[in-house]
């Protein structure tokens, strides 16, 4: 979806404490120890609510086991800006945000499984396999980004995990089901993707002229149902 | 003499904007003895309008819309110069704005009569020109 | 009403962005140099933070198809039914007038404000056009020869038919962005998460000269130089990014976001350049040189500083003249 990640055969950052960067002069990121899960994410979704709060922040943009907090002006005492983050991590209870269940229609395989073929020899798997790990999944919306309205959704199964593309495709179609590294989650705008298309879903994610314009909210649980399997 | 409307705010604001870019401070009005003293502060400014520009037809100069810095930078500055009727001669400049200086008729503009960031004042002489039909 | 006579491709509508829906995934756009737009907003009356055009391809015409106070700042050289406009110039055009936009040899970029502002919808709270989002702007969509933009209501207090101008902010704050003696574009940016992790390649980000490849638009600008290579290749998890992350993919020539920057982003980010100079960015063509300088949170507080006293003084200064000419021309 994105061009997130580095596609070099790279070791993941795992962290013993809490990490604080700037970027930019406005802006602070935290990145939370440990593993990529749900328990991590709980409690960025914890520190997110208490930091969108303070009077000097403008936006706060979670993002998978971190948050970037956007001040409203370069701070006066950025060390300070640190101390804070970092206690209100350490005060960030785990929470659990009573999200939607979202059921999401999905034609797998056919046209737009453009990278289902290589899913299958990557796993080892049948696309039949594939295709009912992927459908049997619970997924929980762990933060959006990247595009208008794009959830990464936690919970793909580690058999079907792939790596994203080195060389993204070119123009891969809004709508489609794809995987990327550990995360799954339906391409929201026509364009270059570097994720791995395994299906096609129809169900609109984004309507910039709605109250509410994104169809997913971090927390919420989206399950993906076998509308049509063509292999 | 203008008419400007004294008792308009606006035209208060402006012509105290006016003097502060100046590097006015302050304005003393003694009424029975009618002495008007505008107080400078710092660095005198840097005016050195020609007073002698001699007894040119109103015609043949071209004088400041108002009080400001000479710019002449805005607008290319060399002399001799030949312009159309409201053409930008150069421009005065009030802290950060920029007012135009224009040629009331086609003209070739022979001599600027005061240093580039001089202070001038409302009416004062600019340049020397020539008419053209 | 305007008309666009003419056009090249990827002239927009912008304002200052679409702020506050980047944690649902939504780019925040705007100008790419917003302290020119704003300069330009203020010398037409309009709040500073109005829409107006954006222009980077050129050659631009438009007719103005009622009398309308309008402003030319940033990039670009203007005329007015053929008569040269100074550059950083507000004047009033009568119905039928054409202003016609050519580029300039320094700066990238050029914005047109119009008395009122540009009417189209906001969408999210913004008028910027998102290109990738195709909403926002004049149908989502860059402005096409044959369009015809509708006006807002300019504020009350007239602008001077002559016209007055504001001296451009790289000569009223020159000592405070410098250039290199070689003409390298100085950028202030602070060190960013994976900076330490460059090694040695950290200092070389900082003290070689990069050049703004082709490959360079609104989204960010690629660099081009000798690769920087991590240490040790890390994985990174998606995280939120903000215009002027500098990151390095793969490849080892690092990329600049700028305003269509993705909300997210993963490649390790060496660096992030201090909000006031992102401006200057926006004005860089193609094939110039930038060098990284630096910085801390003090300087960059008394940058962003120095603007807002800046655009506060064009404020009220360009308000009291603007009125006093418009009163003295009447009188």
């Amino acid at each position: 979806m994105t061009r997130a990640a580095t596609s070099l055969a790279s070791q993941p950052l795992i962290r013993s404490r809490p990490g604080i960067s700037a970027i930019g002069a406005r802006a602070f990121l935290l990145d939370a120890p440990g593993a990529f899960d749900l328990a991590a994410q709980r409690r960025i979704w914890a520190l997110t609510q208490t930091v969108r709060q303070w009077p000097d922040v403008i936006e706060t943009l979670p993002g998978m086991t971190n948050l970037l907090a956007i001040f409203k002006a370069v701070p006066e005492d950025p060390d300070g800006v640190i101390s804070r983050l970092l206690e209100a991590w350490e005060r960030a209870e785990s929470i659990d945000i009573k999200g939607r269940t979202i059921d999401i229609p999905v034609h797998y395989g056919g046209a737009h499984a453009t990278d289902l073929a290589a899913l299958c020899k990557l796993s080892g798997l049948s696309d039949r396999e594939v295709v009912r790990l992927h459908h049997q999944g619970t997924y929980t919306v762990f933060a959006l980004g990247s595009a208008p309205g794009f959830g990464y959704l936690h919970g793909l199964d580690p058999r079907i995990h792939m790596p994203r593309k080195t060389v993204p495709s070119l123009r891969m179609e809004k709508g489609c089901v794809t995987i990327g590294g550990m995360q799954t989650g339906v391409a929201v705008l026509t364009g270059p993707n570097g994720w791995n298309s395994i299906g096609f879903a129809d169900l609109p994610m984004f309507d910039p002229a709605a109250a509410v314009p994104a169809l997913m909210a971090p927390g919420d649980i989206v399950r993906f149902l076998p509308e049509r399997i063509e292999l | 003499m203008s008419r400007l409307d004294f008792t308009d705010p606006a035209v208060l604001d402006a012509i105290a904007a006016a003097l502060t870019a100046a590097g006015v401070d302050g304005i003393e009005i003694a009424q029975s003895s009618r002495t008007l003293r505008l107080v400078v502060a710092g660095k005198p400014p840097r005016a050195t309008v020609h007073l002698d520009a001699g007894p040119a037809a109103a015609a043949d100069i071209v004088t400041a819309p108002m009080a400001g810095l000479l710019d002449l930078r805005t607008v290319p500055s060399d002399l001799p110069r030949i312009v159309r009727a409201g053409e930008i001669l150069a421009c005065l400049r009030v802290g950060p704005v920029l007012v135009p200086v224009r040629a009331s008729k086609a003209c070739t503009v022979t001599r600027c009569l005061c240093d580039a960031d001089a202070l001038v004042g409302f009416g004062d002489r600019l340049f020397d020109i020539e008419a053209r039909p | 009403m305007i008309e666009i006579v003419d056009t090249g491709p990827l002239n927009t509508i912008q304002d200052l962005g679409r702020l506050g829906y980047r944690d649902i995934g939504v780019t925040v756009s705007g100008a790419m140099d917003p302290l020119a737009l704003r300069i330009a907003n203020l010398l037409v009356g309009n709040d500073a933070a109005a829409a107006a055009v954006e222009l980077q391809t050129f050659p631009v015409r438009i007719r103005f198809q009622e009398k309308t106070a309008f402003a030319v700042t940033g990039g670009g050289t203007a005329t007015l039914d053929g008569e040269t406009l100074p550059p950083w110039w507000m004047q009033t055009a009568d119905a039928g007038q054409i202003l016609d936009v050519g580029p300039s040899k320094t700066s990238a970029r050029a914005y047109l404000a119009i008395g009122g502002g540009i009417d189209v919808a906001p969408v999210m709270g913004s008028r910027s056009t998102s290109l990738r989002g195709a909403f926002g702007g004049n149908d989502g969509r860059a402005l096409r020869k044959g369009d015809v933009l509708r006006l807002g209501s300019p504020a009350a207090g007239l602008r001077p038919a002559g016209g007055f101008g504001v001296v451009p902010p790289l000569r009223e704050l020159a000592s405070l962005f410098p250039v290199a003696d070689n003409g390298a574009l100085l950028i202030r940016a602070l060190p960013a998460g994976e900076h330490d992790l460059f090694g040695p390649d950290a200092e070389r980000f900082w003290n070689e000269d990069w050049k703004i490849s082709p490959q360079s638009d609104r989204t960010g600008y690629r660099l081009s130089g000798q690769a920087l290579r991590l240490t040790v290749p890390v994985e990174m998890r998606s995280h939120g990014i903000v215009a002027g992350v500098v990151q390095v993919p793969p490849g080892g020539e690092p990329i600049v976001q700028m305003s269509d920057a993705n909300t997210a982003g993963g490649y390790p980010k060496i660096a992030g350049i201090v909000e006031a100079d992102l401006w200057r960015l926006g004005q860089v063509r193609i094939g110039a040189r930038l060098r990284f300088v630096r910085a801390s949170h003090a300087e960059a507080r008394m940058l962003d500083g120095a603007i807002a006293a800046y655009v506060n003084d064009v404020e009220t200064t360009a308000g009291q003249v603007g009125r006093a000419l418009t009163a003295m021309a009447g009188r």
